[in-house]
């Protein structure tokens, strides 16, 4: 079931009507009902494997209760293990398993031998990276005694299968989900009303925004030989900002959704594209999954309190690398996160003395013209990173890169792109303090209603015409 | 003692009541949008239309516009209400057959259902699974490029979900009429009384109510009665099409684009779907229609894709009637002694052309056939009396109704 189809504008106020009118003092029958319309969230899209997310829950609430009652570290470590095990393995399976044996039979083949790839061809199945991460971070958090295990085996289902979360983040850490499924939930009204419009924002963000850039982008990197180096600097602008509309759009919708039931979920996207350097970028940009690798990936390998510069820049290209890998099994996906890594080395090797930790240019309507500068800089950084995102495969990208710096300068196509950027980057400056764009609460009511209605309105006139799956599914 | 309701369930209604406040007036376009549908017939779900079609007394013509025709979903659904003794069947090509023409027999012109190989393979399938009636004759187009190789698995249209009832595909609609400044054509449908502009013809769906063009009940194309009654004025080949096909050959592109080459998996698709028609006791007829005589010479001519056509007319043919069953080839009118003026553009044959075609075939036929149980003499006497090359009958207007049609049309170029 996608967030920009009619059927969810059906399911969820069904949803939410029941579990309101179960009253906050029945929390388990409110959890019970999330846990089925999450279920049934799900299997909309393909019921068969939601046996993967109910046996990833029962594996994980079982490992989680043992773990947390055993004293024994062998014990302890034997259910950590199964957990992570568990969910490693059934992201290598149905994830990473052809890659890898077709990488094993490429690397084979240059050596003159030949090896028949074994793959088993199966479909990924929707936010499986994303679930998996969540469920597994419990496991590991109960290990580390950062939390208590839960004794409340609905709740703990809740947790790993919330609907507005379950497929595509932001990945939620137990120590901040989990409370909030065994306490009772009371309806607030600002609360609602600010989650419906950051679902409004959120929509209005991929259905006018990322869908419109979606189709320039597809032209032209689906056959970048015969575009100018111009069109295909534009075409990764605008794809630049087609996947953060999409994703940030999806993480608002869920956001917002969410609030709808009471439940708070973590930021995940603070105007990433305001940042003045790569560090900040990294700090503002799907921040549920960037905290996620930083927790469990970048402080085991020692982090930043390693006895060597190289040692940390190392740690902070492993992290970036695996969490290339984590967007997809591609080669693409891998050289994108490396050289992310590649970016902090000038911050690692010779540190900013004074390092600004303030997220957006505090006042002022222009930005300041050094700020300017950088942030430009880092948004061109961002950029070429993205060409091996989007890229179909590592030489395409080498070429799109080749053309855009060397290549002709017209025709320059596309440009239809640029006013729904220039409306989204104008938005999100003036509301830049502010956790989404739409939130104007604080404005009186006919200007309120007014902006509701015009973004309502640019959703029918302007949104495209089909239902383009959120980019982050198929991770 | 009194209940006290607890805060959030009170605050909750409160809440959900504003909101229904504030979706009202959003509420009301959709359901003006959605009553425009209805009333025009646009949102008519394929079977309700056949049903219509079917029942009504004079003719009723059938065109969608703003929500997709899929043909696949309507032409099935009119097969399987009408279980016809002939069925004709491929893409537009052969939508001018008509019931009249093969009378006393039944008849339902599939024509738009089977796009591809891939379409008569499914067709052949659910017919011998009895998931479609079985005709006792099927006349079936094979087009040039269903036996061209292509880029990836063509997909069968049988299966297409119909639009009509997908509030979806609504919002989509409305938003398309929208953006191409139509917001006031969509409001006037509210008013209207399914009539065609031509007389006594009644219509559904937004198209055929202003151009009165569209499928009529036995399922043929009724072309827009202006442009029957301009080409009776000036009968001169005129290729409509647009891009014109000739231009679509020399700039190869849609159906002639590249990769241009003769696909022999697709040629055996076609003839095994043939053969299980045919062992399903059904008496098949295959039909290589016509190109303008221009674009034929053109596709003679170019050195890329004159290969593909040769193999097509020549040894294809050849492999189709190793099948069993009868082929007839028509690469230019002229196979059917007549000229250009018969083709609506270059490669549609007009419904005059289609029954000189159907009288050939009736010629050829063997005597066990079922064309010989068709009243030759009626179709002969059709085809004398035809006032037009392109039409046995030109339609009727009036003054008005041809006015407004100019301008409607004038309005669909400008946007």
């Amino acid at each position: 079931m996608l967030f920009n189809s009619v059927t969810f504008a059906v399911f969820l106020p069904l949803v939410l009507v029941v579990y309101w009118a179960l009253g906050q003092e029945r929390v388990r029958a409110q959890n019970a009902l999330l846990v089925v319309a999450s279920y049934v969230f799900y299997a909309w899209w393909d019921w068969r494997f939601l046996s993967l997310i109910v046996l990833s829950s029962i594996l994980d609430f079982v490992c989680g209760l043992r773990i947390g009652r055993s004293e024994k570290a062998r014990t302890r470590k034997l259910y950590l293990a199964a957990s992570v095990g568990f969910n490693l393995g059934t992201l290598g399976v149905f994830k990473y398993f052809d890659f890898f044996a077709e990488s094993f039979a490429g690397l084979v083949g240059a050596f003159g031998l030949h090896a028949d790839p074994v793959t088993l061809g199966v479909i990924l199945p929707v936010g499986i990276s994303f679930y998996t991460f969540q469920t597994m971070s419990y496991t590991i958090d109960v290990y580390r005694g950062t939390i208590a295990p839960t004794t409340r085996p609905i709740s703990f289902f809740a947790y790993v299968s919330f609907f507005p979360q379950l497929v595509a983040g932001p990945i939620e850490r137990a120590g901040n989900l989990l409370p909030q499924f065994n306490a009772s939930r009371r309806f607030s009204v600002p609360d609602a009303k600010d989650g419906l419009r950051q679902i409004l924002w959120g929509l209005f963000k991929k259905v006018v925004i990322a869908d419109n850039l979606a189709a320039p982008v597809t032209a032209v990197y689906g056959d970048h030989a015969s575009h100018s180096g111009v069109a295909l600097a534009i075409a990764t602008v605008f794809f630049a900002f087609q996947i953060y509309c999409d994703f940030s759009g999806y993480s608002d919708i869920a956001i917002g959704t969410a609030r709808l039931f009471g439940i708070r979920l973590m930021d995940n996207f603070r105007t990433p594209y305001f940042s003045t350097s790569i560090p900040e970028f990294w700090r503002r940009w799907h921040i549920s999954l960037s905290t996620w690798f930083r927790d469990y990936v970048y402080i085991p390998l020692g982090g930043s309190r390693v006895r060597s510069k190289w040692r940390h820049a190392l740690n902070v290209i492993a992290t970036f690398t695996i969490s290339g890998l984590w967007h997809g099994a591609n080669s693409t996906f891998i050289v994108w996160g490396f050289l992310n890594g590649a970016y902090y080395l000038p911050s690692i090797l010779k540190p900013d003395p004074a390092p600004s930790r303030e997220l957006v240019q505090a006042r002022g309507w222009v930005p300041h013209p050094r700020q300017a500068f950088k942030m430009l800089g880092t948004f061109a950084l961002v950029c070429v990173a993205w060409v091996f995102f989007r890229a179909a495969s590592l030489t395409d990208a080498v070429q799109i890169l080749a053309q855009i710096t060397t290549g002709d300068w017209f025709p320059i196509y596309p440009l239809s792109g640029f006013p729904y950027i220039a409306i989204l980057v104008a938005a999100e400056w003036v509301q830049r303090h502010r956790r989404h764009a739409l939130e104007i609460g604080h404005l009186p009511a006919p200007a309120r209603w007014g902006i509701y209605y015009a973004v309502v309105a640019a959703i029918v006139v302007f949104g495209r015409t089909n239902h383009l799956p959120f980019i982050y599914f198929q991770f | 003692m009194s209940h006290v309701t607890p805060p959030s369930r009170s605050g909750f209604w409160t809440f959900l009541v504003r909101f229904a406040v504030f979706a009202a007036p959003v509420l009301l376009v959709l359901g003006v949008v959605k009553s425009a549908l209805w009333v025009s017939g646009d949102a008519w779900p394929a079977a309700m239309v056949v049903s219509h079609q079917q029942n009504a007394e004079a003719e009723v013509i059938y065109s969608r516009d703003f929500l997709s025709e899929h043909f696949g979903v309507y032409k099935r659904a009119g097969v399987t209400a009408s279980a016809p003794e002939v069925v004709v069947l491929g893409s537009s090509r052969v939508m001018q057959f008509r019931a009249e023409m093969v009378a006393p027999l039944s008849f339902y012109n599939a024509g738009g259902m089977l796009q591809n190989a891939t379409d008569l393979t499914e067709y052949a399938s659910l017919v011998a699974r009895g998931a479609l009636p079985t005709p006792r004759l099927a006349l079936i187009s094979v087009d040039p490029w269903w036996v061209k190789r292509s880029d990836g698995e063509a997909r069968s249209h049988l299966h297409d979900s119909d639009d009509a009832l997908n509030p979806g595909a609504h919002i989509d609609a409305f938003r398309y009429a929208l953006r191409e400044g139509r917001g006031g054509e969509w409001l006037a449908l509210l008013t209207t009384s399914r009539t065609a502009p031509q007389d006594e013809v009644k219509a559904i769906g937004s198209f055929a109510i202003r151009r009165g063009q569209g499928f009529r009940r036995d399922g043929s194309f009724q072309y827009s009665p202006l442009l029957l009654r301009e080409a009776a004025a000036d009968p001169r080949f005129v290729d409509r099409e647009s891009p014109p096909i000739i231009e679509r050959i020399r700039s190869r592109q849609l159906a002639f684009a590249p990769p241009v080459a003769f696909d022999y998996d697709k040629a055996t698709a076609v003839t095994d779907a043939l053969r299980s028609l045919r062992e399903s006791g059904i008496e098949v007829w295959v039909y290589l229609p016509p190109f303008s005589t221009e674009s034929e010479e053109a596709l003679r001519d170019d050195p890329i894709l004159r290969r593909w056509w040769e193999v097509y007319l020549g040894p294809f043919a050849e492999q189709l009637a190793e099948t069993g069953a009868s082929v007839i080839s028509t690469p230019t009118p002229e196979a059917v002694g007549l000229d250009d003026r018969y083709m609506i553009d270059g490669f549609h044959p007009s419904e005059v052309m289609s029954g000189h075609t159907l009288l050939q075939m009736m010629e050829q036929a063997p005597d066990a056939s079922l064309l010989r149980e068709i009243d030759a003499e009626n179709l002969r006497a059709m085809l004398r009396e035809a006032e037009t090359p392109l039409a046995f009958e030109v339609p009727t207007l009036t003054p008005e109704a041809e006015t407004a049609l100019r301008e409607e049309r004038q309005r669909s170029r400008r946007s």
